[in-house]
């Protein structure tokens, strides 16, 4: 068996990579189409301080609540501020959100899993218990609870979070190292005299990652979603951060006069982006758990 | 089995999603260092700026408070010398926050509670009379001018006195006064009877059901504060509800200005006064009943008016508009003659008289023990409400989830009006929404009759235009003002005061938060009532050069 | 395994999991960054003023005393005093709860419609565009952001169509009175139900309506698993030899699928509906809000504007209590029906 580490491996196989993805089938698309997706959007979020054509937090830039016409794509909202500067920054705080909870997931999640299921024992079977209860409650009200304790702000948001997906890293890291920890050549590795935390780095965690990759994608996807929600009842920013999340909860208001446009945009941005990122994280399953045979 | 799989593909795999992941985060952290995105006021240079922390209620209790607060931010910090945190709170926990003196800036409204430019004055700059609103402002000469002003009853004296008053209103600047709004409601085309006048009351017996209905259903954002009892509602809603449930001695006519001969009796048929404008002698209707069956009489009066002063509610009108200041005591000599001693004359006696704190109880049905008004009770309208008398019963009081859910009020069979077809509605369902959209949305798809506050500026621009409502719209009362708290640096010097008042731009917030539906005010004492005037004037309009200059003189910029 | 043996263990398994619930969400209150009085009011506060608070709700207590306390008072099931008015909590969440029940028990009908329908669908045209059509839309649906698609099912039904009300639970004064009689009352809080009861169809006909658009909007977003998971299932049963031999035997095709395969995919189903009733209730929190709808989530979301701390911690452990036991119902279900999952 290769003992080379897969690090270098890596680097090699990338471009051509990129190709044999296509070749994979609708699993393979999913995560090219995904991928694109969420990197046009972070891109078109980067470059939102050239773009910009006006200020997304100055009022009265335009008339108030006008539709969409060609001095304002995009319309402008109650307060006078042009839609398409807010649309164009308002990916920002959700990228912030989303990144930052994944690394703190990351962070937490991923190391506890290891060890708690590479050791056993008491240790497993306490940390699949915490981790479990966490799992089964349902994340945005723990978010919710969480967050209207700590406050808002983006880092605040980003915990709460992290803290209700931190089981799903934990649980599918658990399953995988169960079975790979039963090996033969792990167990042999064992016997040479290979420390357990030579076994967990070169042998276990390389393996372990595409499924944390793929968790991660659906995790980033997740994030968004319960950052929107948690603006939505006010656990958010405070006013003016150009904010998706923001817009869609103040437009509800506009919802009786029919200005749509208010919340057509941003939530249509928040899709694209959610919708990115599942798409990569569901080809990515179904590249490496694949469940159907046909 | 993770190792049979293709072990190539994963390692590619790997790689080109990491990279793609590594795109991302290099973009998103290279975009957290850039500097703040568009056009604004950057400053190059080391800036000692005032950060304030400015709040605002959430929880819809004042229209578009929101709105309001960002573009107070938006103009705060065009000064180049301010930034301006943002701070939200609904109203139970802001009215906590104001108790408590915890908030540097806070923004308020007032809805009066007698015509008269002493509600308008009292309540915000005297030391006492001022203590709910709890700035902290106390100013020994004001005190004196209102008190003098409010007990004499010769307009030249009183004009004398506001105009002094209203000049030291600006120089101390202990408040702020923006706008003064209007009054909106919105009903189906065929209702009815819906008056706006400058009392900004809402009688509801006036109000004619849409055809062949006789059932009026009302939506609104409001919803009790504390309770149904006059000794402790000093808020808009409870005090509309104790209108509708209750009787006074005497109504303020409907429509009218609310000038000294528009008093009209109600529960007293004719009254008196001394020469010394000391003692008020009531003649009483007679032949009223409590729905107990009981016959109303001068005792109830006597009762009221002693018990609702006794209960000394903390946050109640009757401590705070100073009734035990101005009634020195009430007598029922006969069975139907009640006789009131003032302490000083009181110019708008009889307008308090009109006012919520003055209705009168079921003495039955409100014990007298201080400290302990009626409250709510789930399941028993009756015992939630003390008021009788009113040209509606409460039947139901339902809340769900600590919330006003639905109330219902049945025309009352013992009522002194239903001689002249009073109340036009048989029975009235005041529906409760969560904000001004659910609202909006409810009177628009017909769910409501009538909505009757908080509609949003833009959903009454909207509804102007559907022939399927009627806009009703009517003399606006309700003001709304910047508070200081003095307790918390810097504003316990008025120059912070005056510059923040002169940075304000009252147009610019009258257009957008507002839609024009508003007037920008520059005196406490709101135009349209006597002795007005303009003294916020003199500090200018977006007066950012004051603004600085001031603030630079207390050592920022 | 017998099935009792298995019900006892599962709720020994429980047990320890709500314990461990119910401290987090008492040390969440407590622990998180400053004390939950002190954050009520945020900043200075009246010396005086917050001691009768604390007092009032008992936070004056040492953490210990306060622990017991909270325990001995969820078995008497007493939720605490909201410090908004210092009223039992347990009495507002159990009279906001049957509008939430109410509105999770049809998104899960339409949610498991939609995905059954769908899924099967799905895999009788296998690889067709209909069957992408389909996947995509699951997939599509689990991206919205469920206020999002409530905000838009509101402006094209309420506003521009008129067909459905915009929020709220019934028309004013019109709230179904359930079976009264004489001087007996049943209410189930269930509008639906309780216009059964009382007979009256117009309110059976107005709740329904009212009902529509919120369960429509939870059911949809959430229905994407069970599209995929329907899907899936089908896509193997098909296979299998017993629906070549109903095919044979000359079976119409729809009693083939519906009848035969389907059941296959039955228990999976089951379970993924206890996985997911926990996401149904997030769900429920934030089509609530939307809707005007007066159930928990609606309240959840008002206690936290009011920064009710003891109203969050009350809804949050009920949310949790809940869920426990939906799972441990479900298993117990499943156990029953395949004797072959009993550990």
């Amino acid at each position: 068996m290769d003992m080379e580490k897969p690090r270098g491996r890596i680097v090699v196989q990338l471009v051509p990579g990129l190709g044999k993805l296509t070749k994979r089938g609708l699993a393979g698309w999913a995560i090219l189409i995904g991928g694109a997706v969420v990197a046009l959007i972070a891109v078109m979020t980067v470059l939102s301080p050239w773009i910009s054509p006006y200020n997304p937090i100055a009022i009265n830039v335009g008339p108030i609540l006008s539709p969409p016409s060609t001095k304002y794509p995009l319309g402008t909202n109650h307060l006078g501020q042009d839609m398409l500067s807010r649309v164009y920054s308002g990916g920002a705080v959700m990228f912030q959100v989303a990144i930052l909870s994944v690394l703190v997931c990351v962070a937490i999640g991923v190391p506890i899993g290891l060890f708690a299921s590479y050791t056993g024992g008491y240790t497993d079977k306490i940390a699949s218990l915490v981790m479990d209860s966490i799992y089964a409650f349902p994340g945005l009200v723990l978010a919710i609870a969480i967050a209207a304790m700590l406050g808002p702000g983006v880092v605040n948001m980003a915990l709460s979070i992290a803290v209700v997906y931190v089981p799903s890293y934990f649980r599918i890291i658990r399953s995988q190292v169960l079975t790979i920890k039963e090996l033969p050549y792990v167990e042999a590795a064992h016997m040479m005299g290979a420390k357990s935390r030579t076994t967990l780095l070169t042998y276990i965690l390389p393996n372990v990652v595409p499924s944390i990759v793929a968790i991660m994608t659906i995790n980033f996807a997740d994030a968004i979603l319960t950052a929107a929600g948690l603006t939505f009842v006010g656990l958010g920013l405070p006013v003016s951060t150009p904010d998706w999340g923001w817009d869609l909860t103040y437009g509800r208001r506009l919802l009786p006069i029919g200005a749509w446009w208010v919340i057509a945009f941003p939530g249509t941005m928040v899709v694209l982006l959610a919708l990115g990122f599942t798409l990569m994280g569901e080809g990515l399953s179904e590249l490496f758990n694949p469940r159907l045979q046909r | 089995m993770i190792f049979r799989l293709n072990k190539k593909a994963i390692t590619r795999m790997q790689g080109i999603l990491i990279i793609v992941i590594l795109v991302i985060v290099a973009a998103v952290g290279y975009y957290a260092t850039l500097p703040a995105p568009g056009p604004g006021p950057t400053t190059t240079k080391e800036v000692k700026k005032l950060v304030l922390d400015w709040w605002y209620e959430s929880s819809g209790h004042y229209p578009q408070s929101a709105d309001l607060a960002a573009v107070f931010k938006a103009q705060m910090e065009r000064t180049g010398i301010i930034e301006v945190n943002l701070h939200a709170a609904d109203w139970p926990s802001y009215k906590k926050n104001r108790n408590a003196y915890s908030m540097q800036v806070y923004v308020y409204g007032w809805y009066p509670d007698y015509i008269d430019p002493d509600n308008y004055v009292q309540p915000f700059f005297d030391s006492v009379g001022a203590g709910w609103l709890g700035t902290g402002y106390s100013n020994p000469e004001m005190d004196s001018l209102i008190q003098q002003a409010r007990s004499t009853l010769d307009a030249s004296k009183r004009a004398e006195l506001y105009k002094k008053i209203q000049e030291i209103m600006v120089q101390d600047a202990p408040i702020v006064p923006v706008y003064q709004g209007k009054a909106w409601a919105v009903t189906k085309p065929d209702v009815t009877g819906v008056n706006l006048d400058i009392t900004q009351n809402m009688y509801y017996w006036l109000v004619t059901p849409p055809q062949g209905k006789d059932t009026l259903i009302v939506g609104t954002t409001d919803s009790i504060e504390t309770s149904l009892d006059p000794a402790e509602v000093w808020d808009f809603f409870g005090a509309s509800m104790i209108y509708n449930l209750g009787a006074p001695l005497v109504y303020i006519r409907p429509g009218s200005s609310a000038g000294p001969n528009d008093f009209v009796p109600a529960l007293a048929t004719s009254w008196s006064v001394s020469d010394d404008a000391l003692t008020y002698t009531f003649e009483l209707r007679q032949g009223v009943k409590f729905s107990d069956g009981k016959e109303f009489t001068s005792d109830a009066v006597k009762y009221s008016f002693e018990r609702n002063i006794n209960l000394a509610m903390p946050d109640g009108p009757q401590l705070g508009l100073g009734y035990g200041d101005i009634i020195a005591g009430v007598e029922a000599p006969s069975k139907y003659q009640v006789v009131i001693t003032l302490k000083h004359p009181f110019a708008p006696f009889l307008a308090l008289l009109a006012f919520s704190g003055s209705f009168i109880v079921n003495p039955s049905r409100a014990p007298n023990t201080p400290g302990q008004a009626v409250q709510y009770t789930e399941g028993n309208a009756k015992a939630s409400n003390p008021n009788d008398l009113g040209p509606f019963i409460l039947k139901e009081w339902t809340r769900k989830g600590g919330k006003d859910y639905e109330m219902k009020l049945d025309a009352n069979p013992n009522y002194f009006g239903q001689a002249d077809g009073y109340p036009k509605a048989k029975s009235i369902i005041m529906k409760f929404y969560s904000d001004s959209t659910a609202l909006a949305l409810a009177i628009k798809s017909g769910e409501v009759d009538m909505a009757f506050r908080q509609l949003a500026a833009t959903d009454i621009k909207s509804m102007q235009t559907d022939p399927n409502l009627k806009v009703w719209e009517g003399t606006g009362a309700f003001i709304q003002y910047i508070c200081f708290q003095e307790r918390i640096p810097p504003f316990d010097d008025p120059k912070a005061r005056r510059a923040i008042a002169a940075a304000l731009d009252r147009q610019e917030i009258v257009d957008t938060v507002f839609l024009g539906q508003g007037t920008p005010l520059y005196s406490q004492i709101p135009i349209g009532m006597a002795f007005h005037e303009d003294p916020y004037k003199s500090l200018g309009d977006a007066n950012i050069t004051l603004t600085v200059s001031l603030l630079q003189e207390l050592g920022y910029g | 395994m017998s099935l009792r043996s298995y019900i006892i263990a599962r709720i020994l398994l429980t047990i320890p999991m709500i314990l461990l619930l119910l401290t987090f969400v008492f040390l969440l209150i407590r622990v998180l960054p400053g004390d939950p009085a002190m954050l009520h009011f945020e900043k200075q506060v009246n010396p005086q003023v917050l001691q009768e608070f604390k007092r009032q709700l008992g936070l004056d207590k040492p953490i210990e005393i306060q622990f017991v306390d909270y325990f001995a008072g969820l078995l008497r099931g007493d939720f605490g005093k909201s410090m908004q008015d210092y009223s039992p909590v347990s009495q507002q969440i159990f009279s906001a709860f049957p509008a939430t029940l109410e509105l999770a028990i049809s998104a899960t009908i339409i949610m498991i419609l939609l995905g059954v329908v769908l899924g099967v669908q799905a895999s009788r045209s296998y690889n067709s565009p209909s069957d992408h059509t389909i996947r995509v839309f699951g997939t599509i649906s689990y991206a919205i952001p469920v206020f999002f698609l409530g905000e838009v099912l509101i402006m094209v039904f309420a506003i521009y169509l008129h067909i459905f009300p915009s929020g709220d639970r019934i028309y004013a004064g019109m709230t179904p009175t359930g079976l009264t009689i004489g001087d007996m009352n049943v209410r189930t809080g269930l509008f639906l139900l309780d216009s059964i009861l009382e007979g009256n169809p117009e309110k059976l006909l107005m709740s329904l309506r009212y009902l529509f658009l919120p369960s429509v909007t939870l059911g949809t977003v959430l229905c994407g698993i069970f599209i995929r998971l329907t899907r899936g299932n089908m896509l193997e049963t098909l296979q299998l030899d017993f629906v070549t031999a109903a095919r044979a035997r000359g079976l119409k095709e729809r009693t083939v699928v519906y009848g035969y395969a389907l059941r296959n995919a039955f228990l999976p189903i089951l379970t993924m509906m206890g996985l997911q009733f926990a996401a149904l209730l997030a769900g429920a929190v934030l089509t609530e809000t939307t809707f005007s709808w007066p159930g928990l989530g609606r309240y959840l979301v008002d206690r936290i504007s009011f920064r009710d701390y003891t109203a969050i911690q009350g809804v949050v452990v009920f949310f949790g209590l809940l869920v426990a036991t939906v799972s441990l119902v479900v298993d117990v279900i499943y156990a029953y029906l395949d004797p072959r999952i009993r550990f």
